[in-house]
């Protein structure tokens, strides 16, 4: 009898260790794909690394997502990305809505506007369109403005196709951006997102 | 006295569970970019310490690593110094942004650089940290970069722009080598 419960006591204790790895797992689990980490900030709807920190310097946690969801990612220095999942008013982007990227020309030697899957990956269409950038995109007439498409429909000018997609990210790639950017990356200096219907 | 024996007991084991969960927590993040390098390394087609030349990406020809960016044409070196150290050198476009960027084995960046800095054509030692390694005796300071770790990645990325279309760039991207160079 005794030694039955000896080895119900040293059982139930290995299942509670058991259990401690597989929760602390879990946890480190959930986290990673949380995507939230002591290391962001948000601008609008816009988030980005804080402003103190950077990705060679990141907690554990940062490191690790950004080795997930977009890895061998560029330090500060040379690059600011900039992502979002919702819109101007801070709602998920729809696959299945029409929306407008309003922005203006910003000062930094390549900045490119991509349009991703639920996967992080490019989003398959029938114009073979990713993303624009400064060079292809096309401006207004002050030729310093731009609106862009991001519809599942095509569109004459600016089209950025969402075709067949769960879910919809998008990404600010700023390369080498200039001293007066970096200092006002702001909610006027970033696009806004607005759904058109 | 007796009865607060057990309560003791029960307390340093509830105790000793936290810091197993604690412990796994912080393991499984860490961990977790080594994890991500390995599974690239093995999509290289085991291709260690030769460079491998992307073609531009699209929906259809990216889909191992997250967020490709379809402006550039990328190559990669996987690298691994147990037994050799690099040299690694090509030519830089003049007009487009071009950078080489090192990742150390947990992912992270720890070198780059760019178009505006380097000119022309480029040549790097690429070396583990603290090598006192002969063959980087006469080379200067700003041509090694030194690896934190023996693993890791070289990447670069040339930009298609319309001073260099794909196939001017392709050029470019095919003409880096990578020497070995005995420890």
């Amino acid at each position: 009898m005794a030694l039955n419960q000896k080895i119900k006591k040293i059982g139930l204790g290995v299942a509670l260790i058991i259990l401690a790895i597989v929760f602390g797992s879990a946890v480190g689990v959930y986290n990673i794909k949380s995507g939230k980490s002591d290391s962001q900030r948000s601008i609008g709807n816009w988030q980005t690394v804080d402003k103190d920190k950077d990705l060679s310097s990141a907690d554990l946690l940062t490191i690790a997502q950004v080795a997930v969801y977009g890895p061998y990612a560029l330090t500060k220095k040379e690059v600011i990305y900039l992502s979002t999942s919702t819109d101007s008013e801070g709602n998920e982007l729809d696959p299945k809505s029409d929306y407008t990227i309003s922005g203006k020309k910003l000062d930094a030697k390549y900045w490119s506007i991509t349009a991703y899957d639920e996967n992080g990956f490019l989003i398959k269409n029938p114009i073979n369109k990713y993303s624009y950038n400064l060079e292809d995109v096309k401006y207004e007439a002050d030729s310093t403005s731009y609106k862009i498409n991001l519809s599942g429909t095509e569109k004459t000018e600016n089209w950025l196709p969402i075709n067949d997609v769960k879910k919809i990210s998008l990404i600010i790639r700023l390369y080498l951006p200039s001293e007066k950017l970096r200092d006002n990356l702001t909610v006027e200096t970033l696009p806004t997102i607005q759904k058109i219907k | 006295m007796a009865a607060t024996k057990p309560l003791i007991k029960n307390g340093i084991f509830a105790l000793v569970l936290v810091v197993i969960a604690v412990s796994f927590y912080y393991l499984t993040v860490w961990i977790t970019p080594y994890y991500v390098q390995n599974k690239f390394a093995e999509k290289s087609l085991g291709l260690v310490n030769t460079p491998r030349f992307g073609d531009q990406p699209n929906a259809e020809n990216s889909r191992v690593i997250p967020l490709p960016n379809p402006d550039f044409l990328y190559s990669t070196i996987n690298y691994d110094l147990k037994d050799n150290i690099l040299k690694i050198s090509g030519i830089v476009p003049d007009s487009t942004y071009w950078s080489i960027s090192a990742y150390q084995q947990n992912t992270t960046n720890y070198f780059v650089e760019n178009e505006e800095k380097v000119k022309s054509k480029f040549e790097y030692y690429l070396a583990p940290e603290g090598s006192t390694n002969e063959v980087l005796k006469n080379i200067p300071k700003e041509k090694i970069i030194y690896s934190p770790t023996t693993k890791g990645l070289i990447l670069f990325r040339y930009l298609v722009s319309k001073a260099y279309p794909v196939a001017k760039l392709a050029e470019l991207q095919h003409g880096v080598t990578v020497e070995k160079l005995g420890k």
